[in-house]
């Protein structure tokens, strides 16, 4: 990167470190530090939850997936709208009345202690981890990215992000996310902008349309129903449903950034200003994608996209590079070629040679994993992939200079946003549903609440930091992480389920249907290929059930 | 609801569903939609209509 860009992504880091710790000065009680003291303006919130959802690695993830596949994961978000109104009529009120620190603290009522705790303790084990895999994912994207160490760039999104949660709690969490979510809007159409003016100047905005539709690079919506098939708008609209109320219902990740609102209205509101600007960004976000892979057509793109392994290919330097490389030139010709031939064709109204474009891609795919597999015959990393580069690597080597600085402090912002949110709900459910629920009543003061408040944050970046730079090594557990996220998403959705529409549910049925959904959640993701968007309905009906069924062979609850 | 010592309460009271819909809404007028009701077919219209718009999007022959 050049001085300028350097500038820019430090002058990004240092301001928002600068204004988290400036917005959250003048905490003084708990409330203040893990609710914004219930003051915040919808808007602010409905930024905050935006800015959580949105992770570094999802921005980088889900380019490269409109780039290599085009743009189905869109549907995952067509849900989210019908969520977001569900949790308006049901949950938000129940939350924001019973004036809750977290959505655990209410299953207590409904149940029992038991269930509370259980729920409290799967959230922090899930998403304590999770935060860590937040953490390195995009740490060694950009390590590699920018010539860094993982190390360097783990403390870069973490140190300051720590910083000023630690001083400001929630309050500097929406307001570094408002500037955030600002700053990743502005990205948003910067890189839209710039990969349409990057086209060839005889290339229109229709043509490359056109010819990211004839490589199925605009595909969104299938309407296939094998439950196998990923991302069809039947497992978008329904397991997306699920999973955005599991999601933005019960997971205190974003619980509590709309508890912070100044009413039960600012809440509600917060979260329908993300229902009608999500499925937007998010499609603007997958159209860039789906664009870099148009440029790439005039451009002959790196055959790795990771600039460390490509160094390491260079150094090895095996025969068989160069007949590869060879075939890629030549595989990259063709298909500009056929790319300008089709679309002179559609220009002069004829049909133009989709059969022949496609042919050249499959070429061109084929010719490139040649290359992949000369990287990975010569240096033994057979599980080498480069997906979420393709994205950071477009932007390094084709923005100018200023905008590249931007575009990258974006993916921090993306970064920084998340684990903000993640670090102040950890430190909240732990504050709040172990130690002030099990200490001795009347012991603690708002002081020293605020200390230990402030140690939890601390703790839980410190272990995200942890998990962050062990991941490589931690290999295969971080898998188990990530699935055990998974099962556990419809299961906890399945308890509220149970809390909100029954009466004769109990904390027994609760607790053990949990464990119960979580199992046969197991047991379909290791025995079937039923795509996870399905796993959350699965989950939260077998919970549902299973708890139901349970509660009706134990005593009811005292008012049933 | 917290006891003085920041302590919820006895779990074994079973909180009542809060009402839905308008009566649920909280004092003031909803901004530009002016009910909850609005607001929520609002969202589900737009959301029907963005899903047409990006399948056009998708099939449109460039």
């Amino acid at each position: 990167m050049s001085t300028l860009d350097w500038t820019v992504l430090l002058a990004y880091l240092s301001g928002i470190v600068v204004l988290g710790y400036w917005v959250g000065r003048n905490n003084r009680k708990i409330d203040d530090f893990f609710l914004a003291g219930r003051e915040m303006p919808w808007w602010a919130v409905g930024l905050s939850v935006m800015a959580t959802q949105i992770s570094a690695i999802t921005f980088i993830s889900t380019t490269a997936q409109a780039y290599t596949d085009g743009m189905r994961f869109l549907v995952v978000y067509f849900a989210l709208p019908f969520a977001m109104v569900i949790l308006c009529l049901t949950l938000v009120p129940f939350f924001y009345r019973a004036q809750v620190f977290t959505a655990y603290e209410y299953l207590e009522r409904r149940f029992d202690l038991k269930t509370r705790t259980l729920t409290s303790l799967c959230f922090l084990l899930q998403r304590g981890m999770a935060v860590g895999v937040t953490l390195y994912a995009p740490s060694i994207v950009l390590a590699s990215i920018l010539g860094l160490s993982e190390t360097t760039t783990i403390f870069m999104m973490a140190g300051g992000t720590i910083l000023y949660v630690l001083k400001g709690g929630n309050r500097s969490v929406i307001w570094t996310d408002v500037v955030q979510m600002g700053i990743i809007w502005f990205g948003i159409f910067l890189c839209l902008f710039i990969a349409v003016w990057n086209l060839p100047d005889t290339f229109s905005f229709r043509d490359a349309l056109g010819l990211a539709q004839a490589n199925g690079r605009l595909n969104t919506i299938s309407f296939d129903t094998n439950l196998e098939t990923p991302y069809t708008l039947w497992s978008g609209l329904i397991g997306g449903l699920f999973l955005m109320l599991s999601y933005f219902g019960c997971d205190q990740s974003q619980v509590q950034r709309y508890l912070s609102g100044s009413s039960l209205k600012e809440s509600r509101l917060s979260l329908l200003f993300n229902a009608f600007l999500k499925v937007p960004m998010q499609f603007l976000i997958l159209l860039t994608g789906a664009l870099v892979f148009v440029f790439y057509h005039f451009e002959k793109p790196p055959a790795l996209f990771n600039p460390v392994a490509e160094s390491r290919l260079r150094n090895a330097a095996p025969p068989e590079l160069a007949p590869a490389e060879v075939r890629y030139a030549a595989a990259f010709e063709a298909r500009r070629t056929a790319a300008l031939t089709y679309s002179d064709a559609r220009r002069q109204g004829g049909e133009g040679d989709a059969a022949a474009l496609v042919a050249t891609q499959s070429e061109f795919t084929a010719a490139r994993n040649g290359v992949v597999d000369v990287y990975k015959n010569a240096t033994g990393d057979q599980g080498y992939g480069d997906n979420n580069y393709i994205f950071l690597s477009y932007i390094l080597n084709e923005l100018p200079k200023g905008a590249v600085g931007l575009v990258i402090a974006v993916i921090f912002a993306a970064a920084m946003s998340t684990l903000s949110g993640e670090f102040n709900s950890l430190a909240t459910a732990s504050m709040i549903d172990f130690v002030r629920r099990f200490r001795a009543p009347g012991s603690g003061s708002d002081a020293g609440d605020l200390m230990l408040s402030r140690a939890f944050t601390a703790l839980w970046g410190g272990f995200a930091v942890l998990i962050a730079m062990q991941a490589g090594r931690l290999g295969s557990a971080i898998e188990v992480v990530n699935r055990f996220g998974s099962y556990f998403y419809g299961s906890i959705l399945g308890v509220f389920m149970l809390a909100i529409l029954t009466k004769r549910a109990n904390g027994t049925g609760a607790s053990l249907g949990l464990f119960a959904g979580m199992g046969v959640v197991a047991f379909v993701a290791t025995t079937t290929k039923i795509h996870f968007l399905w796993w959350n309905v699965i989950g939260a009906v077998a919970v549902f059930v299973i708890g139901y069924l349970i509660s009706l062979a134990t005593p009811a609850p005292a008012k049933a | 609801m917290k006891t003085k010592e920041g302590r919820s309460p006895p779990a074994s009271n079973i909180q009542e569903m809060p009402e839905t819909g308008d009566d649920n809404s909280d004092t003031g007028r909803v901004p530009v939609f002016g009910t909850w009701r609005a607001i929520y077919a609002s969202v589900i219209v737009a959301n029907l209509v963005v899903m047409v718009l990006i399948y056009i999007f998708s099939r449109f022959p460039y």
